[in-house]
């Protein structure tokens, strides 16, 4: 039996070209290397591929030479589509290495790569929901941990060339809409329609990370918390007390995002109702952000009380009644709180005895705040009173005065002051010299501090400090973030290819 | 007889012998970084010459260059950018199947980004030709790939 009489029989039984063993004794061996590279591997390929290699070794068997390039030995490799040669691993591990840029094109090349190519997406915007209730979408992404289904559930109109836009919503809208300001409810797909679409996403996608979603109820939430057990990441727009039944389903879920109420687009209500159902059902949250929703007391406490892994609870634009801040102290292991867009704090926050303090926090973030108010002030540094870092951006009404509460936060180490007009250096002095730990000051954009006025004694604290950013007459061109808007960009964004 | 050799394995060349029945030597240490081989060694011993049927004479010695600096810990960057310099498309991608082909993870890894690096940017019709498939999409069916690409769906970068 000669040695190449023995290759064609080994290869007439296993077609794939990859190692084996010539000396076919031990079953395992054999077993072993055929399952590592064949499970990848379609039918179709291996019957292919054993017509190339077969090919392949009849001519190549009269090598005398090692000279000539292995083309010109075997005219005919070059017609052989190589990628066969690849299984569908291999070919994967060169597709996985290009840039995301390369995509589109890679998906025009042929069928299996389109197929392929299609495997690797792991994240997706939608923006026509036929898309995604046409099974189109699950049929060329089967792979898919995040989907952004927000844009998808808009109706684009024909004349749509405004467009609107908020911190948490973007849209195009048509000039002909009428003007009671609610754009989203006018121009937003049904309710069924789009319970469907998320229905029929969670049953093909069953390892769903992350979903971002606006105007479901809670029927497309149940499908979803039903079929995708490991869902971590909601974002839940135009959301309400009923919707977040279905949130309580989800009980992996850590990352949450409820949008009620966003002026000019959409009013919806979440309630102590809601949050009590969500703290309920959602024991595993570490992240929470409430945007435009309402609540009380009540609603924040059951959240401190059954959330124990909460870590960050951010209030954007909210519209919680007073007396709220007292529940914060429930958050047993709170670390950030943050406050953004927040019209009023808590005009009535109770009696400082009755308030408490979040044990474990770490950080104060508010970022374009109403500040006027001196009894919010007192009571949101009093609850905050542990507080490691105290970051204040472009809010107003903050003066000497309010600010000088902020003394009450022993541990400060780090303070960051942006755009705070109001604050003076006589003011930022007289606190800063209370705080024994502070280690990083960075001093922004306050127009009232002026190096003029700084004392002997703050200067020579300055050189206590480890990081230290004095700019308070640096005038910053542009907020520190305008979302949604792309300017300062320098046209990047905008003629950016997607 | 397996555990005899692998005590000495520092100072022992292994012999292997191409699909084209050529003969080369290496290190036993670099052949411990070529699975394939190494199983091989272990199945028959390390005093016969391992046969390879699917890697030929024209690169095993590019990727015996390759291993030969790899146990020295002498790869950079610079080696592996002269590496590639003057191998032409096909050379790369007869290396990367014998990479494959023995398991040798480290060049496996640096060809296969090689090649991407070669077909990064170019269009669809270059990449069709550098790996020789057929366009199997009616002009219907590509025409609505790019109607999808454009109008149903968007990629997400990272920080969104």
């Amino acid at each position: 039996m000669s040695f190449s009489s023995e290759k064609k029989n080994n290869h007439s039984q296993n077609p794939n070209p990859n190692p084996t063993s010539p000396l076919k004794k031990r079953g395992t061996r054999w077993s072993d290397l055929w399952l590592k590279h064949t499970t990848k591997s379609k039918p179709l390929n291996q019957m292919v591929v054993a017509a190339a290699m077969q090919q392949l070794q009849s001519l190549s068997s009269p090598r005398k030479s090692n000279n000539n390039n292995v083309n010109t030995l075997i005219p005919n490799f070059s017609i052989i589509d190589q990628t066969l040669l690849l299984s569908d691993e291999l070919l994967l591990k060169i597709l996985s290495k290009l840039p995301d840029s390369q995509r589109n094109s890679n998906s025009l090349v042929c069928k299996r790569w389109l197929n392929l190519q299609g495997r690797l997406v792991r994240s997706i915007r939608i923006l026509d929901w036929n898309f995604v209730l046409s099974g189109r979408l699950i049929h060329r992404f089967p792979n898919l941990n995040h989907v952004d289904l927000i844009p998808g559930c808009l109706i684009l109109t024909q004349s749509s060339n405004i467009f609107l836009s908020s911190n948490v919503l973007n849209m195009h809208i048509d000039s002909g809409s009428s003007p009671n300001w609610f754009f989203c409810e006018e121009n937003m797909l049904p309710v069924e329609v789009i319970d469907n679409g998320l229905s029929a996403l969670a049953n093909a996608c069953p390892n769903l990370r992350r979903v971002q979603v606006i105007g479901a109820s809670e029927m497309g939430l149940l499908s979803v918390a039903e079929e995708c057990p490991t869902l971590q990441e909601l974002e839940l727009q135009k959301c309400s007390d009923n919707v977040l039944r279905g949130i309580a389903a989800c009980g992996n879920l850590q990352i949450l995002k409820l949008v009620g109420n966003v002026d000019g687009f959409y009013g919806s209500v979440v309630s102590d109702i809601g949050l009590t159902i969500l703290a309920q059902g959602c024991k595993r949250l570490v992240k929470l952000e409430l945007c435009g929703c309402e609540g009380s007391f009540d609603g924040i406490k059951a959240i401190g009380k059954c959330c124990q892994m909460l870590e960050e609870l951010t209030l954007s634009d909210h519209r919680m009644d007073d007396g709220w801040l007292a529940g914060v102290s429930y958050c047993e292991n709170l670390k950030t709180l943050r406050l953004t867009s927040c019209k009023k704090i808590d005009l009535n926050p109770g009696l400082e005895e009755y308030l408490g303090s979040c044990p474990a926090l770490e950080r104060l973030h508010l970022q374009k705040c109403q500040l006027r108010d001196k009894k919010s002030v007192s009571a949101l540094f009093s609850v905050c009173r542990a507080a490691r870092e105290i970051i204040i951006q472009d809010c107003w009404g903050l003066d000497n005065g309010l600010f000088g509460f902020a003394t009450v936060c022993r541990r400060v180490k780090l303070l960051y002051v942006e755009g705070c007009s109001l604050l003076t250096t006589e003011g930022l002095e007289s606190v800063i010299h209370s705080w024994k730990e502070l280690q990083s000051l960075r001093v922004v954009s306050c127009k009232h501090i002026k190096d003029s006025e700084i004392s002997p004694s703050l200067a020579t604290l300055f050189t206590t400090l480890k990081e230290l950013k004095w700019r308070p007459d640096t005038k910053s061109l542009l907020p520190s973030s305008l979302r949604g808007i792309s300017m300062g960009k320098k046209g990047g964004k905008f003629f950016k290819r997607t | 007889m397996a555990q005899e050799a692998s005590s000495s394995t520092s100072s022992k060349t292994i012999s292997l012998k191409t699909g084209d029945g050529e003969i080369f030597e290496i290190e036993a240490s670099a052949a411990k970084q070529m699975k394939t081989v190494q199983r091989l060694i272990d199945d028959l011993g390390d005093d016969i010459t391992i046969p390879l049927h699917n890697v030929f004479s024209k690169e095993l010695p590019k990727i015996i260059e390759y291993y030969k600096k790899d146990i020295t810990g002498e790869i950079t960057k610079d080696f592996e950018a002269e590496f590639v310099k003057d191998l032409n498309d096909d050379e790369v991608k007869v290396l990367f199947l014998a990479a494959n082909y023995l398991d040798a993870n480290k060049l496996f890894e640096f060809l296969s980004q090689n090649i991407a690096d070669r077909l990064e940017s170019k269009s669809v019709e270059y990449v069709r030709k550098y790996f020789g498939v057929e366009n199997d999409f009616t002009p219907e069916e590509e025409s609505k790939l790019r109607e999808e690409r454009a109008w149903s769906f968007r990629g997400i970068k990272e920080d969104e």
